[in-house]
């Protein structure tokens, strides 16, 4: 934020006088308003300590006034920087005298730049706030110039206004005084007993009767009872913790930083600093081809820091209160830099943000598939759109990013953190010059991640340099959510520019042609490659068979990108529903018929771009959300309301889930990529106890893995699922993954169930030969089930029978008797699953990218406000089709819960910058991810379209493909109907529909019919 | 600044004494003090609800309140929820009507739920989702646990 | 996240409390209920030597009817009285404790610290104005109450002097045919209002307006009110195009900065749209309806 202010007034005494005074930084600075001490640092230079209020904020204030500039009797001009409460601040002030009869005129001018969180939480009273203390500024110059102030005044008495007020310090005012209220204060023991009757009522609640009973999911047992193991629950002996200095500038060269301070503080262990890990570790793998491959991306910000946040240095303490003390203390120089927070403006290449690249630009490719031109030259309406764009936001896990790294003496790392993929091991072993199996990698329960926690690496990085600087001490990080909000990992934006939609006389879209920009802020840490998978659902829902997509990508001053829930998928569907549905506006075709004239008629359908959409049935959707909306009623109470002057729409949102990744399109943003197909690898083990064991290579977050996988792997071996124990989370030391396990791109029912699948049938098949021998019996004779003795396998129709245990027992302990054919034989079961997939057409980009594609269509019922252009949800319903259902529960679970991130999406949750590049939404009270106070209940049907390709007929699911972001958008239009205003940013909070009806600026959608 | 407090917190039932910094979260004293990890922190402005915890028996954040306040009060956590072995039918509720995936937020939401129940037992809808507005589930949409707290009301009016 | 450290105290009396912040001086701060107090802490935007604790000060936590009026304790919580008597008697109040943030921080935060902090969002400092409400502030030897219009001085800025707590709020009881509404607009429960309008008015025969108070809160430095506005509606009927006018000139008068929580412009527009829902349940109210209701989200 720049503010600039200028003024003058006279003074009495003559202008020599008045350059004495301000031209001497001893002199002038204890006039500044909340001067509280200084220091001279030479003659031009004060080192002043201020206290400081500004909305919530007041606290002490460091500034390095330096007087740049003397030019005796006339011209004065200073130069300050320093930090205040968690931002930092630059700012000039110049003074020029006149003689003004036997006074001098002084005319000043003033100018700062603020960063940082003060501004999220001062907001915009902060100029306010300026001008206050400037006034106070120049009436204690007035002061001091008067011709009674003999001397310079004696410094201002310390008043931080804040402060003042907690503290209890305060004003003049004058009250009379009044006497003691006549009824007594209630006594100690009436406190004592209103207490007593609260712990009571709850008393009688807690005591209540209980029943044995089990869990619904395996995980529940211990995360109802609080005892899950979250990686801050995760405290081994001699724990030491990390805390992190974060750049208040979005884009500023790093001058100096001093640590001293910070080491010297009892308790700090150790700090790093940028150099130093520059020193120990190599920049991350970079992903992209070209010139991204020359970005440097270290774990710490080295020369620049390229977004507000942006870690500077670490440091390491005993504790974590003396880690957040010892960060106060580091003193970071910065040398602020021109910002750029508009993705257009990067792609200008007028600032760079990666000098060593030479361009923002992180990819650019065209994706052009069918005869677009012709297809334009035939259409009988071609609609226009400006541009349309899809806000930054993000899943916010409840539970913050955070790891516990110990790299000790020998050299090994155990890694406990909450990431998602086996991926980061690809990053993070490289850069510390380890091999991978060097380091165990191991999760156990996560508090959620909707993909954003794939990003979390450089963190992980961090803390294992911080473990080895501290001699292989265990280091713990812990995110706080301020530092999420700026760095933890937000969904990317994306603009849709200059879009042209051909379609024939009956309202279906023939062609697409656009231009599409990512903003993918600072660093691409899993991108560029949400430049290729976005071309998964490239044309939605829809039939049409020419698009054209110009598809770019570009760095900004913003917190990085990380994949979010429908990640590059979801951007893409919302572009192509507010196609089709600003077509359907514009044309006034009614919205369903639009949809029905549009959808994909037969499945399997193959999309212009070679991708395979397994089964499902668009029109069968459509039909049933009508039904459970009530369609044809609220649109009769629609017409009844319009009527009254309200605003009630109805929209729709078809929208796919598209799961497991073909890892070949990887090649789209860099030809070299060795990647291509999806492998995911479980193991299921007759552990020596005759228990079977599965051992998975996913990172699941409250998916329910252990219960889905207990459940493939019992109906396999004909058992309940009670009797199969799923190891929980993920520890590279099972060796049951693959470089490309994990839980991302809604794919565990396919892949993970798969490979749990062909594991428990490879288990099956050395447990039936064990059966045969100790049974004297043929395969055909086996049964696999429980009998007395446990589970067991027994020869039909005879009473013969081996339980687990002696099955086990003969490979573990009882090897002696077994023939030589048998010796082969581990009871140790790996399989790697492998999708059916070949490598894309790179040039073309052509390819089946995704093997499953789940459809869920939305219809929800809106309406504003339109005088406090506040939206509510008045109905909402949801059709998914997620083919074969495992679990009808979790499944219901992940659609309310991807409706619930849509729906906070749409109306409420925005990660937005200022200019400065300051983040405007800086903690979860300025963000408000979506609470139960506005989330509308929600009616469901699950249809079933089992997948040909997948073993049990299941399609990945579990991101939902945003579907409320299309169906409140196209609601909203509705809503609107006949005001001329057109939904065009996935965001439409009451701020932004206030905007929508105010701005009055042009529709920006233009219709030629022919 | 390494001043200590002598306090004494009855947790759970249990009379806990330690000597603590003053500037320690009622929340550390839970989790790091007495290692009670089913209290979770996931925000820092009083936001999320997480750490909800009964303090004489009203819910409270405890992110958002000093051990050495706590001093003589009494504190419910989620670890006292089961007795010998048996679950309370908020935590039976919460797992048979799936109001939890990843379990972060189920704590909080399990005791805010109790404060609830204590005063209401018989509250709607619209009562449940007064009482929760604190809490923040980024999994569950809220459909679940809105039908589990209703469910729990049930079984804790017919015990 | 960790405040810096700080001492602590717990006197056991008021009168302990007021001398000892006298003695600790500029450095210290009075602690109620902290919910206000404790995230600016952990934030580290303040960081005070001495906290003193005056939050089990039983003297401060009454909420009773004297006569004609209404004394809440400084340390009454939000809870408390959203549930007490005098919140059923005036519900304006009851809008207002029941619509601040969500139970657990209603459990534990004070009016007498929400009032203190005079957070320009917050709801009490605002509320009060429509009840004509007065501060009792105490100090070590001086005791004496201030109108809330002369107690909230700026933004985070309130009257009280050096070792000053308030300890009281004191509300003249409204007569007959008297009817309040408060409601604050935000994005969830625990956020602060982005706007929030009251009105607590008194009718008089055949529908006109015996006496009116209205009040904007979150709409600049201070709650935004206006005699002049008031008077202009007394003695007239209350309609649409009355308290149109009125909105406007409040309106006019406020001065909300551009946030996190919406743009100027926007926050107007709110205002305006808030005022004119809060006056017709007003009015409602006063006509005997019962009315729940408070904040609204989204």
């Amino acid at each position: 934020m720049e503010m600039k202010f200028s003024g003058e007034f006279t003074v009495d005494i003559p202008k020599e006088k008045v350059f004495a005074l301000l031209s001497d930084p001893e002199k002038f600075a204890p006039l500044l308003p909340a001067f509280h001490s200084m220091e001279m640092k030479d003659a031009k230079t004060a080192v002043i300590s201020a206290r400081v209020g500004i909305g919530k904020i007041s606290g002490t204030a460091s500034t390095e006034l330096v007087l740049e500039k003397s030019e005796a009797p006339h011209h004065a001009r200073y130069t300050g920087k320093g930090k205040v409460m968690q931002g930092a601040y630059r700012m000039t002030a110049s003074f020029d005298l006149e003689d003004a009869g036997n006074g001098a005129l002084i005319k000043w001018q003033g100018e700062t730049q603020l960063v940082g969180k003060i501004l999220s939480l001062a907001g915009g009273g902060m100029k306010g706030y300026a001008e206050k203390e400037i006034n106070k500024l120049i009436s204690s110059l007035q002061t001091a110039l008067s011709p009674d102030s003999a001397t310079a005044p004696a410094a201002a008495k310390p008043e931080g206004w804040f402060g003042r007020i907690l503290r209890g310090l305060g004003g003049e005012s004058e009250a009379p005084t009044i006497g003691e209220t006549e009824s007594p204060p209630p006594s100690p023991e009436e406190v004592q007993r209103a207490r007593d009757e609260s712990r009571k009522r709850i008393s009688s609640v807690l005591d209540t009767s209980r029943r044995d009973a089990k869990p619904a999911r395996k995980e529940d047992d211990r995360l109802i009872k609080g005892k899950g193991l979250f990686v801050d629950d995760f405290s081994p002996a001699g724990l030491l913790h990390m805390s992190l200095v974060r750049s208040p500038y979005a884009h500023a060269r790093i001058v100096d930083i001093d640590v001293s301070r910070a080491e010297a503080l009892p308790g700090v262990v150790c700090t790093l600093t940028g150099k130093e890990v520059m020193e120990m570790s190599e920049p991350f793998i970079q992903i992209g081809a070209g010139s991204p491959q020359n970005i440097t991306d270290y774990a710490l910000a080295t020369d620049k820091a390229i977004y507000q946040g942006d870690p500077i240095v670490a440091v390491v303490a005993e504790s974590i209160a003396i880690a957040q003390d010892a960060a106060q203390l580091v003193e970071v120089e910065y040398e602020p830099l021109e910002v750029l927070t508009d993705v257009e403006e990067a792609l200008k290449d007028k600032v760079i943000i990666h000098d060593e690249t030479g361009t923002n630009a992180t990819f650019h490719g065209i994706y052009e598939y069918g005869d677009v031109d012709k297809a334009f030259e035939e259409a009988a309406h071609t609609v226009k759109i400006d541009k349309l764009f899809f806000h930054r936001f993000g899943s916010t896990a409840i539970e913050p990013n955070a790891c516990v790294a110990t790299w000790d003496q020998r050299g090994e790392i155990d890694l406990f953190s909450n990431t998602i993929m086996t991926i980061p091991l690809v990053f993070i072993a490289p850069a510390l010059r380890i091999n991978m199996d060097s380091i165990r990698l191991r999760t156990y329960d996560i508090g959620g991640s909707f993909g954003n926690k794939i990003t979390n690496y450089p963190y992980l990085t961090l803390a294992c340099l911080a473990s080895k600087k501290a001699n292989g001490a265990p280091v713990k990080w812990i995110e706080t959510r301020a530092e999420h909000m700026l760095a933890g990992g937000h969904g990317s934006e994306r603009a849709y520019l200059d879009t042209e939609v051909a379609l024939d006389g009956d309202g279906v879209i023939t062609a697409i042609r656009s231009r599409h920009i990512d903003d993918i802020g600072a660093y691409p840490r899993y991108e560029p490659l949400g430049c290729a998978i976005w071309s998964q659902v490239l044309p939605g829902a829809y039939k049409l068979r020419n698009i054209k997509i110009d598809f770019n990508q570009a760095v900004t001053n913003k917190g990085p990108a990380a994949p979010n829930r429908g990640y590059s998928r979801l951007p893409h569907i919302w572009f192509m529903e507010r196609v089709i549905d600003i077509c359907g506006h514009e044309l006034g075709i009614p919205p369903d018929e639009m949809r029905l004239k549009n959808y994909i008629e037969a499945f399997p359908y193959e999309t212009p771009n070679g991708c395979v959409y397994d089964s499902g049935d668009f029109p069968a959707m459509l039909a049933k959300a009508k039904e459970l909306i009530g369609w044809d009623e609220w649109k009769k109470k629609q017409q009844e309301a319009r009527e009254e002057g309200r605003l009630i729409g109805i929209g729709i949102g078809t929208t796919l889930d598209s799961g497991t990744n073909n890892w070949g399109q990887a090649r789209y943003v860099n030809p070299d990529a060795p990647f291509s197909g999806n492998s995911t690898a479980a193991t299921v083990k007759l552990d020596l106890d005759g228990m079977v064991v599965v051992s998975l290579g996913t990172f699941p977050q409250g998916q329910g893995h252990e219960t889905t996988a207990a459940q493939t792997v019992a109906e396999v071996l004909g058992v309940s699922p009670d009797l199969i124990r799923v190891k929980t989370g993920f520890d590279s030391l099972n060796d049951s993954h693959t470089a490309q396990s994990g839980t991302y791109a809604s794919q565990f029912a396919v892949t993970g169930l798969s490979a749990a699948h062909g594991a428990a049938v490879k288990l099956k098949a050395e447990m039936t030969k064990l059966a045969c021998f100790a049974l004297d019996a043929g395969e055909e004779d086996l049964e696999f089930g429980v009998g007395d003795m446990g589970p067991q396998v027994s020869v039909k129709g005879a009473d013969r029978a081996v339980n687990y245990w002696m099955l086990a027992n003969l490979i573990n302990s009882n090897s002696a008797a077994l023939p030589e054919e048998l010796r082969d034989l581990s009871l140790n079961a790996r399989h790697v699953y492998m999708p059916p997939f070949q490598i894309p057409d790179v040039e073309k980009k052509i390819g089946n990218l995704t093997l499953t594609y789940a459809l869920q269509l939305h219809i929800s019922v809106v309406e504003v406000d339109p005088d406090t252009f506040q939206t509510k949800v008045l109905d909402y319903a949801i059709v998914d089709d997620c083919g074969k259902v495992i679990n009808p529960m979790i499944v219901e679970g992940q659609v309310h819960g991807a409706t619930a991130h849509a729906i906070g999406a749409a109306l409420v949750e925005t990660l937005p910058y200022d200019a400065d590049g300051n983040a405007i939404s800086g903690s979860f009270t300025d963000y408000a991810p979506l609470t139960i106070s506005s989330m509308p209940d929600l009616k469901c049907f699950n249809r079933e379209s089992p997948s040909p390709f997948t073993f049990n007929g299941a399609k990945g699911m579990g991101e939902g493909g945003g579907g409320p972001l299309h169906s409140l958008c196209a609601a909203l239009q509705d809503a609107l109907h006949g005001k001329d205003i057109i939904i065009e940013t996935s965001h439409n909070s009451a701020m932004s529909m206030f905007d929508q009806f105010s701005n009055g600026k042009a529709k920006g959608v233009n219709v030629a019919s022919r | 600044m390494s001043n200590t407090m002598p306090v004494e917190i009855t947790v759970n039932g249990e009379a806990r004494q330690r000597e603590v910094e003053p500037r320690m979260l009622l929340v550390e004293f839970i989790r790091e003090e007495l290692r009670l990890t089913g209290t979770h922190i996931g925000c820092d402005t009083s936001f999320c609800g997480a750490c909800t915890v009964l303090m004489d028996g009203a819910a409270v954040k405890s992110c958002t309140l000093f051990a050495v306040q706590a001093d003589g009060a009494e504190i419910i956590t989620v670890e006292a929820l089961e007795r010998d072995g048996q679950l309370h039918p908020i935590q039976q509720a919460f797992s048979d009507d799936h109001g939890l995936q990843c379990g972060y937020c189920t704590p909080g939401m399990m005791l805010s739920s109790l404060a609830l129940l204590a005063e209401n037992p018989t509250p709607s809808a619209k009562d449940i989702r007064k009482a929760l507005a604190g809490n923040v589930c980024r999994c569950t949409g809220y459909q679940n646990i809105i039908k589990a707290v209703q469910t729990a009301a049930g079984q804790l009016r017919g015990a | 996240m960790y405040p810096a450290p700080f001492r602590y105290h717990r006197p056991g009396t008021l009168g302990s409390a007021l001398k000892l912040l006298a003695e600790l001086g500029e450095g210290a701060r009075p602690l109620a209920g902290g919910q206000s107090l404790i995230p600016i802490l952990k934030m580290r935007m303040d960081e005070p030597s001495d906290l003193v604790d005056i939050g089990r000060l039983a003297e401060l936590m009454h909420i009773r009817q004297e006569k004609n009026r209404v004394c809440i304790g400084a340390l009454a919580t939000h809870a408390r009285i959203a549930v007490s008597a005098i919140a059923g008697e005036i519900p304006i109040i009851r809008d207002c404790a029941g619509g601040i943030a969500d139970p657990q921080v209603r459990a534990l935060g004070t009016i007498g610290g929400s009032v203190s902090i005079a957070d320009p969002s917050s709801d009490w400092p605002a509320l009060l104005h429509t009840l004509e409400a007065e501060i009792v502030c105490q100090g070590p030897s001086s005791k004496r109450a201030i109108k809330i219009n002369d107690f909230i001085k700026d933004s985070y800025t309130n009257s009280l002097a050096d070792a000053e707590l308030v300890t009281e709020i004191q509300i003249p009881m409204p007569p007959e045919n008297s009817g309040g509404a408060y409601i604050g607009f935000k994005k969830a429960a625990p956020a602060y209002p982005a706007a929030s309008a009251g009105v607590q008015l008194t009718l008089a025969d055949g529908n006109l307006c015996r006496d009116i108070r209205l009040v904007l809160g979150a709409a600049g430095p201070v709650p935004v009110t206006s005699r002049q506005v008031e008077q202009q509606l007394i003695g007239q009927p209350l309609a649409e195009k009355n308290l149109s006018q009125a909105a406007e000139a409040l309106v006019e008068l406020s001065d909300p900065p551009s946030d996190s929580r919406g743009s100027s412009e926007f926050k107007r527009a709110m205002l305006r749209s808030l005022f004119m829902r809060a006056a017709n349940r007003a009015m409602q109210r006063a006509g005997g309806e019962k009315i729940t209701g408070s904040h609204d989200y989204v």
